[in-house]
């Protein structure tokens, strides 16, 4: 018994004959050599050729519409530095990134860092804690000496409005950027009854290279006192005193 | 001719004298048997193993669901805290049964439809290896504490290159078997195959190199990981799926799929639209509203590709549906195909803003991704296994009703932990969104529908418990020799 031969097959002839050669006999095909799950398998799937419906199309093109409006109203003009979904945000005139000032960035770090010592309201607590409010230290025109304090910390006795404080204030120099430094010092220069003039961060840039040496030794506040008011940094802008209306109060002097 | 016609063993019906393509010819019968030949140790071997991060991957998901409502519940151990058990859960049934369950029903589908017989079968126990070793690595690590946390990246990056190796091997044989194929059509299901084993290698290998070895810019990472995540889910365990039902249901009602156009603009949209997804899990993020605005259009478009293949299924199932009485095959395969059409819709659904911000970091999601990778997915390789290993072990399946437990179980199983999943996830989505309920009352929303989440879990494990022993069975030929495929109800 010959059998068709397709040269192209891989077709396992062996297996074939024995099939061919049991069905001959008039025996049932070895399941061993055939097994039924092979030979009842309908052929392998093929495809039909039914037309896509035009209510499939209609219904997709209505849908990528649908998406090409939610792209033109929802995707900032496709501009990478905008962040937010809101129709017409990232065109000109829109909403845009939002520019903290330095006053409110400087309350933001302020409330974080801050208040556990010198209190939301900047009064400090009495015999612990000097008050930032009306503090010749820090409304004064020698802001030299607060970005000091700020980058370096300052240990020891201070007098603050007559009274006396014998602590520890942290220094910063190693958290904060100068951006932040300045606008903690803005804050709280500008805050409460204070009307002092903000501080740029220039000056903090500044003093933290003039400062260097100082670098985890904290200040002590005859350091301080011994420190002139620093003409380059109020030349920048942190010290010409207080705008016009405010009370202008003197930094403290080295007794 | 005329004897090789009397040689088949039933005698032909009406349907077989009226459509030529349900009469072959004993060669191509002989043919396939040869196929299956070939490729019957590797593929058993894949199944195999798959089962077996199945239960294990199920015991890891009941520690991690008991632990959501008793926190205390193992915690003593560190290797069995929420934090590790988790991932642990999720690669174990991600890589360890998806992964490598698509591998067995891809290489078998792509060695039928090429008419080919695997060349150096060898080298495919030697990828065997490699990627259970690489799993068993992975697991490992996670349990000892080094997963990585990035979702759905958990394997620490040696244990990822034994996992890729391993995949890379298979990949490469699927290709090679394309190449070598007999002459002719390619059909539908050889297109996702061949796309599928191309895609998973890229982005795998892509977002370990940019994630672990060579990581790009910390805020990068993000739109990294959920390109890959959801990609993974997209561009190989869909397409593999998909690939199983178009070649299952017409292959077991002996139909030719409805409509060749509907296939190819379902494949087309599918490998367009999806590699845009992943980014809409990342709103409210730090990421530029384009890049998040596209992911959400590209979701929305998920629609086109998931009605076509839905119309093209169902047309081609239309007349039969009393098939699914009596076929495993069928009755699992479109079981997960409905599913399919539904988790893709809902998730075009979860990607809008609005719905997103409720839904998004709740169990609504966990609801979703359980629909399809188990729903859709996991369903769609249990039909095929029911096809597929009685042709290689050339032996029927010893027990019907244990099928019958199977799916009954399962379907039952997952319909009801997607049920309570998306209404708890509702619950404390709306919660989180309303500041003057506390973060906590928002989990204790959710309290009792994940106890039902619980309990469906073990409906599941108990599913894949009767599963495994129904493929143990089978593999050491129980039972009686049966003359008749094993069915579920006495066919019409």
């Amino acid at each position: 018994m010959s059998l068709p031969n397709d040269p192209k097959s891989v077709v396992n002839h062996d297996l074939i004959e024995d099939c061919f050669r049991e069905s001959e006999l008039g025996t049932e095909v070895d399941v061993t050599k055939l097994h039924g799950a092979i030979l009842r398998e309908m052929g392998e799937p093929s495809d039909g050729h039914e037309p896509i419906g035009l209510w499939v199309v209609g219904s997709f093109a209505l849908l990528a519409l649908f998406c090409g409006v939610y792209l033109g109203l929802y995707a900032g003009g496709f501009d990478s530095t905008n962040y937010f979904f809101t129709p017409g945000a990232g065109k000109p005139g829109g909403a845009g990134p939002v520019q903290v000032s330095p006053f409110d960035r400087g309350k933001k770090l302020y409330t974080a860092n801050c208040v556990s010592c010198h209190q939301a309201t900047g009064l400090g607590q009495a015999g612990q804690f000097p008050p930032l409010d009306g503090s010749e230290w820090v409304i004064g025109d020698a802001p030299n000496r607060l970005i000091a304090i700020l980058l370096h910390g300052l240990n020891g006795n201070v007098t603050v409005k007559g009274e006396v404080y014998n602590g520890a204030m942290a220094a910063w120099e190693s958290t904060f950027k100068d951006e932040d430094i300045a606008a903690i010092l803005t804050y709280i220069r500008g805050a409460w009854s204070n009307k002092a003039s903000p501080v740029p961060k220039e000056a903090v840039a500044l003093m933290r290279e003039k400062t260097k040496a100082q670098k985890g030794t904290p200040y002590t506040a005859a350091q301080l006192l011994a420190m002139p008011p620093d003409s380059e940094i109020l030349k920048l802008g942190g010290g010409d005193a207080a705008p016009a209306g405010g009370d202008k109060a003197a930094a403290p002097k080295p007794k | 001719m005329a004897a090789l016609a009397e040689a088949q063993p039933a005698k032909p019906s009406l349907a077989d004298s009226i459509d030529p393509s349900t009469t072959e010819s004993l060669k191509y019968k002989a043919e396939r048997a040869a196929i299956d030949r070939s490729l019957r140790g590797p593929v058993l071997c894949f199944i195999g193993g798959a089962i077996f991060w199945l239960l294990l991957g199920s015991l890891f998901a009941l520690i991690a669901s008991i632990k959501m409502n008793v926190p205390g519940f193992l915690g003593d151990s560190a290797f069995l805290t929420f934090g590790r058990v988790r991932p642990a859960h999720l690669n174990a049934v991600g890589y360890g049964w998806g992964a490598q369950i698509a591998m067995a029903v891809g290489l078998w589908l792509m060695a039928r439809l090429c008419r080919i017989e695997v060349r150096h079968g060898g080298l495919l126990y030697m990828a065997f290896g490699l990627f259970n070793a690489g799993v068993m690595i992975g697991i490992l690590a996670i349990l000892g504490g080094q997963g990585t946390s990035v979702e759905w990246l958990e394997f620490p990056t040696y244990a990822a290159l034994v996992v890729f190796a391993g995949f890379a091997l298979v990949a490469i044989w699927a290709v090679i078997m394309f190449r070598f194929r007999q002459p002719g059509h390619v059909y539908v299901s050889q297109w996702y195959i061949l796309a599928a084993f191309f895609w998973f290698p890229w982005l795998y290998a892509t977002a370990n190199m940019v994630i672990f070895i060579l990581p790009v810019q910390a805020a990068v990472q993000g739109p990294v990981n959920w390109w890959y995540g959801h990609n993974a889910l997209g561009l190989f365990f869909t397409p593999i799926a998909l690939a199983t039902a178009y070649y299952m249901i017409p292959k077991v009602i002996g139909r030719p799929v409805h409509s060749y156009y509907l296939s190819i603009l379902g494949f087309w949209s599918l490998a367009f639209f999806y590699s845009w997804n992943g980014m809409h899990h990342l709103i409210g993020g730090p990421f530029p509203a384009w890049l998040i605005s596209a992911s959400v259009v590209a979701s929305i478009m998920m629609v086109v590709p998931v009605i076509t293949t839905g119309i093209n299924h169902h047309f081609t199932m239309v007349g039969h549906f009393n098939a699914l009485r009596w076929s495993p095959t069928l009755r699992f395969t479109v079981f997960g195909a409905m599913c399919y059409t539904l988790s893709s819709l809902q998730g075009s659904s979860m990607a809008i803003r609005s719905v997103n911000q409720v839904t998004h970091f709740t169990h609504y999601t966990i609801g979703h991704a359980h629909l399809g990778l188990y729903g859709f997915f996991t369903m769609i390789m249990f039909g095929a296994i029911y096809y597929i290993v009685p042709r290689l072990v050339e032996w029927e399946w010893p027990s019907a009703s244990l099928i019958r437990w199977h799916f009954w179980l399962s379907a039952i199983g997952v319909s009801a932990m997607f049920i309570v999943l998306s209404i708890g996830g509702l619950f404390q989505g709306f919660a989180l969104e309303d500041p003057k309920i506390s973060f906590l009352t928002s989990t204790n929303y959710a309290n009792a529908f994940l106890w039902m989440r619980s309990i469906s879990g073990i409906a599941l494990t108990a599913a894949h418990i009767i599963f495994a022993s129904s493929f143990a069975l089978i593999l050491l030929h129980a039972g009686v020799v049966r003359r008749r495929p094993t069915l579920l109800d006495r066919p019409a």
